[in-house]
């Protein structure tokens, strides 16, 4: 996990460190996220340096429209809807709407879940890269489906694992490493709980997120 | 929400409450949660305890998270186990917490034994007096592990690590390392042993 050190980080984003132990206390940044390693000065404080880097941005953009109160209920994992309607999807520009009819047709069902949601989110914003196409993205997110049901909480990422003739994805939450043989390739790491946090606070209010 | 007091020896399964009193000895087996809180006696509760207002003029033990908007102690605190979070924390007392203790405001004329204090503006003034209360902390000095915040100003007070951006260590002070990115002031009576950062000396 690629670390940032807590000085480094009030240095980079410029607050102070009254900001980060209140917006701490206000539960806008999650405890598992300060990681103390023990340093020649005694224990040093670490954080996942994208998910800290990304949050305290948000935090930043949005602190000046929203109470802390307000921001805490939008980036807590827990207080999101469970189940978003299919249609209410076209909304989030961030998926490609073919992509979206495809998967109403694949799987039938009338909702997916929030966490489903910004999985097909992260998939479509990374296609291109990933050189996929929407039948096979609709394909990745039908098989991934009933594991995205199960997935809560914070701290959420998705691998994209390239076996040699099909994709397939793993999800992780917390710290935990997987590490897998040589025949399989991680071709790409998304982090869902990053990409959650900036859906919600750009769609809050339109969507029922 | 109804209000209790304990004024003998009594006994909460936990709950929520407007007031609660607790001026004989009272013990909670639960989470409580309430409006008011002002331990006068002897309190001791096994769950979390979470407070608009929460006052220690007593003895009270609380072996879960405290959580309150504002902490005033006279008497003695024991946090075990869990941490102490308050927007505001004034401590005339003695609060030994071997959890986090984070605060916007922390001012403390009395003893402090943490492992960790973090916030905005920290205040620890200890200077050991004979009173009933100081007596029973029976050290020499305020014992903090890491004390973190924007400012600080420490006197009387052991700390392995103070990291801030304005910090003034008063007199009576044992501090191992300090990191300071703003003004810095030392008492000449106190000892520093490793100073690191971008400060200034105020």
């Amino acid at each position: 996990m690629n670390l940032i050190s807590k000085k480094d980080l009030l240095a980079i984003t410029g607050i102070s460190y009254g900001q980060l132990y209140r917006w701490k206390r206000e539960r806008l940044i999650p405890e598992e996220w300060f990681i103390k390693q023990s340093a020649y000065t005694g224990q040093e404080t670490f954080f996942p340096r994208e998910q800290i880097l990304s949050r305290i941005q948000s935090i930043l953009d949005m602190k000046d429209k929203y109470s802390l109160e307000e921001l805490a209920r939008m980036l807590s994992p827990q207080n999101t809807a469970t189940s978003i309607k299919w249609d209410d999807l076209y909304e989030i520009e961030e998926i490609d709407t073919e992509l979206i009819n495809e998967l109403k047709n694949l799987t039938g069902s009338e909702e997916c879940s929030f966490m489903g949601v910004i999985f097909i989110a992260a998939i479509s914003m990374s296609a291109g890269k990933l050189g996929l196409n929407n039948n096979r993205c609709a394909d990745i997110v039908s098989r991934s489906i009933p594991a995205l049901r199960k997935l809560k909480g914070d701290n959420i990422v998705c691998s994209i694992i390239d076996t040699g003739n099909e994709y397939h994805t793993v999800f992780t939450q917390g710290s935990a490493q997987v590490l897998f043989d040589e025949d399989v390739e991680v071709i790409e790491q998304l982090s869902l709980s990053e990409i959650a946090d900036r859906i919600k606070l750009k769609y809050k209010g339109r969507l029922a997120l | 929400m109804q209000d209790y007091s304990v004024e003998g020896i009594g006994k909460l399964s936990g709950g929520e409450y407007r007031n609660l009193r607790v001026e004989g000895v009272g013990e909670c087996t639960d989470d409580i949660k309430a409006e008011d809180i002002r331990v006068e006696g002897v309190f001791n509760c096994s769950g979390s305890l979470e407070a608009g207002y929460f006052s220690c003029e007593g003895v009270a033990e609380i072996r879960s998270d405290i959580r309150a908007k504002r902490l005033d102690v006279e008497g003695v605190l024991t946090s075990r186990g869990g941490k102490i979070e308050a927007d505001e924390i004034y401590c005339e007392g003695v609060i030994k917490a071997n959890g986090e203790i984070s605060a916007e405001v922390l001012r403390a004329e009395g003893c402090i034994n943490a492992s960790e204090i973090v916030g905005d503006r920290i205040t620890i003034n200890y200077h050991r007096t004979w009173t009933k209360i100081i007596r029973m902390c029976r050290r020499e000095r305020s014992n903090i592990r890491v004390i973190e915040a924007t400012s600080i100003e420490l006197s009387g007070v052991t700390a392995d690590t103070v990291n801030g951006k304005d910090v003034i260590i008063g007199p009576d002070c044992i501090i191992q390392n300090l990191d300071c990115s703003g003004t810095l002031s030392i008492d000449g009576s106190s000892q520093v042993y490793n100073i690191t950062g971008t400060y200034t000396r105020a």
